[in-house]
C-alpha cells in the first residue's frame, strides 16, 4: 500500500497508479500510518499539537525528494491584495519631485481599462534609511523599519498583465490563465504536511471580502483537491464543518461514531485487504480529531498580554490582521507548512485608484504592527531561520496620478517591488530597480516566475525539476519560457 | 575559376537544412507508425477459451482469454441484490427502491438471472434519470459551467440549455457520431435545428476572462483570444481523440507525433468563431441554422415592414387612447407620447422606450371594442390593420428561433492564422490553413469552402473525427463508456492516448469493441450499455483475492470488478431518494443550492450573487446545481467535483477527513438524516426494529442483519435516554431526535459510498 502511496504522489502517469491513494485533505500519508496510533491519541486532546509531539515519525512517503538542502521550511506569504504602490513603499524616486505635475512621456501605457491619466505624482510618505543597511523604507511602515536589516527587497518585480484577477493568479499560480496549482499546492507537493490533524496550506482572507477570482488563488489545479489551500477564519469555528450539528453534544458525537465505526469495521472484515474502506474509517477519526486539534489551535487565551499586545490585538486598527499573524505563528508551530494572508479584500483593498494616500496610510497601518510582531515573535521562539516570510500584491501602481491632480494611482504590472525574509533569505538590502520615475523594471529584471524559482530553490527544490504530470506534459510552477532563480536574494 | 569554399555554405546550409526538416518529418511519420492508437481498427474474432460455459457475450472471451493465460479465474457472480444496486448506482445514479428490487428477485425466478437483468438494464436505460446521470460524464469532459470564472465571473445565460441538450441526447441516444456532428457543426448541418446551434455552445462553456477579453488594451484582448481558442483546440482534441494537442501550443509535441503546425492549422478551424458580446457582459443570439440565416433576415425585415404599417394605421386610436381612460400610464409618459417627436427632452424619450410596449398593447386591446374603435377609426382600416396583425404573429411563430447561447461564425469569411513562435501572439509565423493532425492521415481530408454563411471548416473537421477511418474517435469513446461503467478504462489515461499516455491492457477487445460500437450498433451509446452490462464480465463480484492482487494490483487482467467510491452527485442524488426529498424534475434552468455563509465570506463580493433556492427546488438532482467557478458549492468541493477549468476525464476521488466533516456535521447531510427519519416514521411506524429494516432496505438495498440490528437498537436507546434525561421534549420527539441519530449513521456508512 505505501508502495503505491509513493507511487502516486511521486505522480507516474496514470497507467502505473490505477489504485488511488488515500490522502488526508492536509497531506499526510496516514496510510502507512498504524490505524492504532490514530485510535489512540487521546493523549492528543490534553496537550497542545505541536509538530513534533503529535507525529513523531512524520510519513516521508509522501513528498517529493528535495534536490538541495532546504534553507527554509515554512511559508507566510502577506499578499497585499489590490497592489501596492512600490514608490509609497519601498522604491524611493526623488525624481518624482523633481518632474512632479509633468505628464509622463514614456512608452508605456497608462490608464487600465480607460481609467484617466494624471501626472508624476511624488510620494506623499517619505522615505528614511533604517538599520544598519540602510534600507530605504516609505513611513508607512515604522514597524517593520526595525526589521530593515532582514528584509530582502525586490524592486525590479514584472508580471504580465495589469488585470486584477489574471494578476492575483500569476503571483499565486505562475499563469494568468485559472487551472494551475497555487504556490502554496507546489510547496505541498514537494515537500508533504509536518501536521496530519491540520490542513498543511491554509488561507486566511481579509473580513471585508476575498481576492477577486476568489478560491482559485488556492486552488490545486490539475493535482488533487487534497493539495489545495484551506480557509481558516479567525473567529469561531475555524474550518468550515467543523462544529458539530446543533444540539449533538460532544459525547453523543463520540457514541455516534463509535456504532459507525463498529459497523464499518464489521463491513471492512467481510471485505479484506480493502483498503480505501479502511482508509475511510480512519479519515471519520481524524475528523473527529480535528475538531479539537484545529479549535486548539485558534485559541489564543493562551498567549500572554504581552504577546498579544505584539502583535496590536489591543489596537483597533490592528486587531484583526494581528490576530490573524498570532494565529499564523501558532500555525506554524503547529507545522503548517504555508500560509498566506490577504491583506484588503472585497470592496476595500490596496486598489487605491482615487486616493493612495489615505489608501495606504490605513492599510498599512493594519498590517505594520502586526507583520513587525510576529517577526519578532518567530525570533524569539525561534523559528525564523525556518520560516520564509513573502509580501507583495499582484502588481504595484503607477507613479504618475489617476487624473490630474488626483491623489489615486492606476495599475502598474511593468515594475514593481516586493521583499522577501526570513530563512534563506540575504537582508538587508535592495536588488534590481526599476527605471527614474519607479515605472518599468529596468536593472536585474525579476519575472513573478523568477520570483518562483528562487522561494523553490529556497524550500530545496530546482523549479526545472519539481514536475506533476498533467494531460501530456510535465507540468511545472515556472512554466515553458526560460526563468532563473534570482540568486542576490540567497544568504 | 575558383569558387571559394564559403560559396558553398549557403548552399549547404540550405542542404543541411533541408535533411534536418527531412528527419525531422521522417521521425514524426516513425513516431506516428509506433503508436497504437494511430492504426487502423482491427477487429479480430473473439478468441477461443477452455471455459467455454463461462463467456455471455465477446467480450466475456477477450476478458476470460487473458485471466486464462494469467492462470487466473474470474471472480465470482455478484449476488442478485449487489447486481441491481449496481446497475442503478451506475445507470441513473440512484439506488433501487425496495419495490423494484422485490421485482427483480421475483423476475428472476420466473425468467432466470440473466433475462432479468437484461430487461432490467432496459428499463433503466429507457428511464429519463439515465441521460441526467450519464450527461454529468459529459459535463465534466466538455469542462461545462453556468459562469466564465476569473475576476467578474460573469453569468453564462442560457448555458444550462447545453446541459439539457446533453442530457436530452443521451436520452434520446443520438448516434455518437452525430452527437459530435452537433456540437461541433450544429449550425452549418444540413439538417440544422435551433437545437443543434445550442449544441455548439461546447465552443463557449469554457472559461473566459471578460476583464482582459473586453479591456481597451489591445494586446490583453488579443491574449485573451488566443486563450479562449486554446481551450477550444485541447477540449476538442482530448475528448474526442484522445490527443494532448494543446501541448504543441509554443513548440512541437514533446512525446507525440504532433506538431505546432498542427496546432495552429486546428486553431484555423476555429478562429472564425465569434462571442457575442457587450463589453463584458455576454450575449445571447437566436439559435438560427446558417442556412437558415437568409429567410431568418428576409422575414424579419417583413416583420418591421409590417410593424411600420400597423403603427401608421393605428396612429389614431393611439392618440385617442391617450386621451381616454383605457391607458395606466403616468402623466409624464402620456405628454411624452403627445409631444411631437423632434421636440421630445431625453428624460421623455426614455419614458417613451419604456412604456411603448403597454401602450401598443392597450392600443390592440381596443380593437375588441368595437365602440371604441370605430368611432376613431373607419371599419376598413380596422380590418387592415388585423390582417396585418394576424399576418405578423404567423410570420414571427414560423420562424421563431429561441435565444440560446454559443459562438457565433457570422460571415463565411475566415481571418488568416498564423503559427505563433513559442505561442507568443507577438511573434506570428507563417500562414497556415486548417487541416487536421498530418500524422493522423495519408492525406488530408476535403475542406469545404464556404457557402454563403459560414467557413464550414468546423464542418470538415467534424466529418474527419467522425469518419468510421477514424482510428481515435471510437476507440476513445467505448473506452470511456468502459471507464464510466468498471471504474477504469482499458486505455488508464482515457484522454490521452499518446506516447505518455498508457496502452491499453485489453487491446483487441478495445478493438472488436470500438468496430462493434461504429459498425454493428451505429454509434449507439445506450446499445454499447447493453453490451457491457449483460456480459459476464459486469456481473463480477469486487471480492479481492490475495494472491491475484499481489500478483496483479492494478486488475488489469480483471479478475474481478474494480472497488470505487461512488462520485458526488451519486451520493447527493442517492441522500435525496433515500430520504424521500429528491425533487425528480427534469430540465430547465439551474439551482442554487445552500452554501453556508462561511463558505461565502472570501468570495470576493461576499454578500452578492448566491440566493439559496427554497429547499424543495433545491432537491433536485445535483446535475442541475449552478455550477459558478469561482464558488463551487462546499459539499461538491469537497467530495471531489471536477475542475470547472479544463477537460475532466476522470475525477481524482480522494478519502480525507474534511469529507467525513462534510456528511458528519454538513447542514445538507443532517437535513437529508431528518428526512430519513421522518420517512422511516411514516412508513415503518413507531418501532425501532420496522424503522431499521425499512432503512436499511432503502438506503443500501438490502435486509438488515439481526448483529446490525442490535448495535443500532442499543445506539438509538442511549440517544432517547440521554436526551429524555433532558426532559425538554416529549418521548415521541425524544424517540425521533435519536432515530435521526441512526439516520446519519446510515448515511455515513461505507457501504453506502461503495456499492458490492
Amino acid at each position: 500500500m505505501s508502495q503505491q502511496t509513493t507511487q502516486y504522489l511521486t505522480n507516474q502517469p496514470p497507467c502505473r497508479n490505477t489504485r488511488r491513494a488515500f490522502l488526508w485533505q492536509w497531506g499526510g500519508g496516514f496510510a502507512t500510518l498504524p490505524l492504532i496510533d490514530l485510535m489512540t491519541a487521546d493523549k492528543f486532546f490534553s496537550s497542545p499539537a505541536t509538530a513534533s509531539e503529535v507525529n513523531p515519525k512524520p510519513d516521508h512517503s509522501i513528498h517529493q525528494t528535495p534536490h538541495f538542502p532546504a534553507k527554509a521550511k515554512q511559508v507566510v506569504f502577506f499578499f497585499l491584495n489590490g497592489g501596492p504602490s512600490q514608490v509609497d513603499t519601498f522604491d524611493p524616486k526623488p525624481a518624482l519631485e523633481k518632474f512632479a505635475g509633468d505628464p509622463y512621456h514614456g512608452d508605456l501605457q497608462i490608464g487600465s481599462n480607460g481609467r484617466a491619466i494624471g501626472h508624476l505624482a511624488p510620494s506623499p510618505f517619505p522615505f528614511k534609511n533604517h538599520g544598519q543597511s540602510g534600507l530605504e523604507i516609505s513611513s508607512l511602515f515604522p514597524h517593520l523599519a526595525r526589521f530593515a536589516d532582514d528584509l530582502c527587497v525586490i524592486r525590479s518585480m514584472y508580471a504580465d498583465t495589469p488585470t486584477h484577477s489574471p494578476g492575483i493568479l500569476q503571483m499565486n499560480s505562475g499563469s494568468i490563465v485559472t487551472g494551475k496549482p497555487s504556490l502554496g499546492a507546489w510547496v505541498n507537493y514537494g515537500l508533504g504536511s509536518l501536521n496530519q490533524n491540520l490542513p498543511s496550506y491554509v488561507v486566511m482572507t481579509d473580513h471585508r471580502g476575498g481576492p477577486r477570482g476568489g478560491a482559485a488563488a488556492w486552488t490545486s489545479g490539475f493535482m488533487p483537491a487534497s493539495y489545495q489551500g484551506t480557509l481558516f477564519r479567525s473567529q469561531g469555528a475555524p474550518i468550515l464543518n467543523l462544529d458539530r450539528p446543533d444540539g449533538i453534544a460532544q459525547k453523543n458525537q463520540r457514541q455516534l461514531l463509535d456504532t459507525l465505526q463498529q459497523l464499518n469495521d464489521r463491513h471492512s472484515d467481510e471485505r479484506p485487504g480493502e483498503s480505501e474502506l479502511t482508509a475511510r474509517i480512519a479519515s471519520y477519526e481524524l475528523a473527529y480529531r480535528m475538531q479539537s486539534g484545529a479549535a486548539e489551535a485558534v485559541d489564543i487565551h493562551s498567549e500572554t498580554d504581552a504577546t498579544q499586545k505584539l502583535y496590536g490585538l489591543n489596537r483597533k486598527e490592528t486587531a484583526y490582521f494581528g490576530r490573524q499573524c498570532l494565529l499564523t505563528r501558532r500555525l506554524l508551530e503547529r507545522g503548517v507548512r504555508y500560509v498566506q494572508l490577504y491583506s484588503g479584500g472585497g470592496p476595500d483593498s490596496w486598489d487605491a485608484h482615487d486616493d493612495c494616500t489615505d489608501n495606504h496610510q490605513r492599510h498599512a497601518t493594519e498590517i505594520d504592527q502586526p507583520i513587525a510582531g510576529l517577526i519578532e515573535d518567530l525570533k524569539r521562539t525561534g523559528m525564523w531561520q525556518d520560516t520564509l516570510l513573502i509580501w507583495g500584491g499582484e502588481f504595484g501602481r503607477t507613479p504618475t496620478s489617476e487624473g490630474v491632480g488626483k491623489p489615486g494611482r492606476d495599475h502598474n504590472h511593468y515594475g514593481f517591488s516586493m521583499w522577501l525574509a526570513g530563512g534563506g533569505v540575504k537582508g538587508g538590502q535592495a536588488i534590481g530597480s526599476t527605471d527614474e520615475v519607479g515605472f518599468r523594471a529596468v536593472e536585474n529584471r525579476a519575472h513573478v516566475s523568477d520570483l518562483h524559482a528562487t522561494v523553490l530553490q529556497l524550500m530545496g527544490f530546482d523549479h526545472h525539476k519539481l514536475t506533476y504530470f498533467n494531460q501530456g506534459l510535465d507540468e511545472r510552477l515556472t512554466g515553458v519560457q526560460p526563468r532563473r532563480v534570482l540568486q542576490e536574494v540567497l544568504a | 575559376m575558383k569558387i571559394a569554399w564559403f560559396h558553398y555554405l549557403p548552399y549547404s546550409l540550405f542542404l543541411s537544412m533541408v535533411i534536418v526538416v527531412f528527419a525531422e518529418q521522417s521521425l514524426i511519420a516513425q513516431n506516428a507508425k509506433d503508436l497504437w492508437s494511430f492504426q487502423v481498427i482491427t477487429q479480430s474474432d473473439p478468441p477461443r477459451v477452455k471455459h467455454t460455459d463461462w463467456p455471455q457475450n465477446p467480450i466475456d472471451n477477450f476478458v476470460l482469454k487473458k485471466l486464462e493465460n494469467a492462470g487466473m479465474k474470474p471472480a465470482p457472480a455478484a449476488t442478485d441484490r449487489a447486481l441491481i444496486r449496481r446497475a442503478y448506482l451506475d445507470l441513473i445514479g440512484l439506488p433501487p427502491s425496495p419495490e423494484e428490487v422485490t421485482s427483480f428477485i421475483n423476475s428472476i425466478a420466473t425468467h432466470g438471472s440473466v433475462d432479468a437483468f437484461k430487461s432490467v438494464t432496459e428499463r433503466l436505460l429507457a428511464n429519463p434519470h439515465y441521460g441526467e446521470r450519464w450527461a454529468r460524464y459529459w459535463l465534466d469532459l466538455v469542462r461545462y459551467a453556468d459562469s466564465n470564472g476569473y475576476e467578474i465571473d460573469g453569468e453564462k445565460p442560457l448555458a444550462w440549455q447545453y446541459r439539457d441538450y446533453v442530457i436530452r441526447a443521451f436520452n434520446s441516444d443520438t448516434p455518437y457520431d452525430r452527437f459530435i456532428l452537433e456540437q461541433l457543426a450544429g449550425d452549418e448541418l444540413d439538417n440544422a435545428s435551433p437545437e443543434t446551434v445550442i449544441a455548439t455552445g461546447f465552443y463557449r462553456i469554457g472559461p473566459w476572462d471578460a476583464e482582459r477579453g473586453a479591456s481597451v488594451q489591445p494586446s490583453e484582448v488579443i491574449e485573451e483570444r488566443y486563450n479562449e481558442l486554446d481551450d477550444m483546440i485541447r477540449t476538442t482534441s482530448q475528448v474526442f481523440l484522445g490527443l494532448t494537442l494543446g501541448c504543441a501550443r509554443c513548440h512541437d509535441h514533446k512525446f507525440d507525433p504532433l506538431t505546432a503546425r498542427d496546432y495552429y492549422s486546428m486553431l484555423a478551424v476555429f478562429n472564425p468563431l465569434v462571442r457575442p458580446r457587450k463589453g463584458r457582459t455576454e450575449l445571447t443570439r437566436p439559435a438560427v441554422p446558417a442556412r437558415f440565416r437568409a429567410i431568418k433576415q428576409q422575414t424579419d425585415k417583413q416583420i418591421l415592414a409590417l410593424d411600420t404599417r400597423i403603427q401608421t394605421l393605428i396612429q389614431p386610436l393611439q392618440k385617442a387612447v391617450l386621451n381616454s381612460t383605457k391607458t395606466s400610464l403616468p402623466k409624464e409618459a402620456i405628454d411624452a407620447f403627445r409631444e411631437v417627436p423632434d421636440a421630445r427632452s431625453d428624460e421623455q424619450k426614455k419614458l417613451i422606450d419604456q412604456h411603448k410596449e403597454t401602450l401598443r398593447q392597450e392600443v390592440f386591446n381596443t380593437l375588441s371594442e368595437p365602440t371604441f374603435a370605430s368611432r376613431v377609426l373607419p371599419d376598413t382600416i380596422i380590418a387592415q390593420i388585423r390582417q396585418s396583425r394576424k399576418e405578423r404573429s404567423k410570420l414571427a411563430e414560423r420562424f421563431h428561433f429561441p435565444e440560446g447561447y454559443f459562438l457565433l461564425e457570422s460571415s463565411p469569411d475566415a481571418p488568416v492564422t498564423h503559427i505563433l513562435t513559442r505561442g507568443n501572439p507577438k511573434q506570428p509565423g507563417r500562414v497556415v490553413e486548417p487541416s487536421v493532425p498530418e500524422s493522423l492521415v495519408q492525406q488530408q481530408p476535403l475542406f469545404e469552402s464556404p457557402d454563403l454563411f459560414t467557413s464550414r471548416r468546423r464542418l470538415s473537421l467534424a466529418r474527419w473525427i467522425t469518419d468510421p477511418q477514424n482510428p481515435l474517435t471510437a476507440r476513445v469513446m467505448v473506452n470511456r463508456v468502459w471507464q464510466y461503467h468498471f471504474g477504469q478504462g482499458l486505455v488508464r489515461s482515457p484522454s490521452d492516448f499518446g506516447k505518455r499516455g498508457s496502452t491499453p491492457t485489453h487491446p483487441k477487445l478495445l478493438d472488436w469493441l470500438a468496430g462493434w460500437f461504429v459498425h454493428e450498433a451505429e454509434w449507439s451509446l445506450k446499445q454499447l450499455h447493453l453490451l457491457i452490462m449483460t456480459s459476464r464480465t459486469y456481473r463480477m463480484n469486487k471480492q479481492l483475492v490475495e494472491e491475484y492482487d499481489r500478483q496483479d494490483p492494478d486488475n488489469n487482467n480483471l479478475w474481478r470488478f474494480p472497488y470505487q467510491r461512488l462520485d458526488v452527485e451519486a451520493i447527493r442524488d442517492s441522500m435525496l431518494a433515500v430520504s424521500g426529498q429528491l425533487n425528480r424534475t427534469l430540465y430547465g434552468p439551474s439551482m442554487y443550492p445552500e452554501i453556508p455563509d462561511e463558505a461565502r465570506e472570501s468570495g470576493y463580493d461576499p454578500g452578492a450573487a448566491w440566493q439559496p433556492f427554497h429547499e424543495r427546488k433545491a432537491s433536485r438532482r445535483t446535475i442541475y446545481a449552478y455550477v459558478k467557478r469561482t464558488l463551487i458549492v462546499p459539499l461538491l468541493d469537497t467530495l471531489d467535483f471536477c475542475d470547472t477549468t479544463r477537460s475532466t476525464a476522470r475525477r481524482d476521488l480522494t478519502i480525507v477527513a474534511p469529507q467525513a466533516l462534510e456528511l458528519l456535521n454538513g447542514s445538507f447531510a443532517n437535513r437529508q438524516a431528518a428526512h430519513f427519519a421522518d420517512r422511516l416514521i411514516l412508513e415503518a411506524g413507531s418501532n425501532i426494529d420496522r424503522q431499521l429494516e425499512l432503512g436499511f432496505r432503502l438506503a443500501l438495498t438490502r435486509e438488515v442483519r439481526e448483529g446490525e440490528k442490535e448495535v443500532l437498537k442499543r445506539f438509538h436507546q442511549e440517544q432517547s435516554i440521554e436526551r429524555a434525561l433532558d426532559g425538554t421534549q416529549s418521548e415521541k420527539e425524544t424517540r425521533r431526535q435519536a432515530l435521526i441519530q441512526v439516520c446519519r449513521i446510515i448515511f455515513n456508512l461505507n457501504e453506502f459510498v461503495y456499492a458490492d
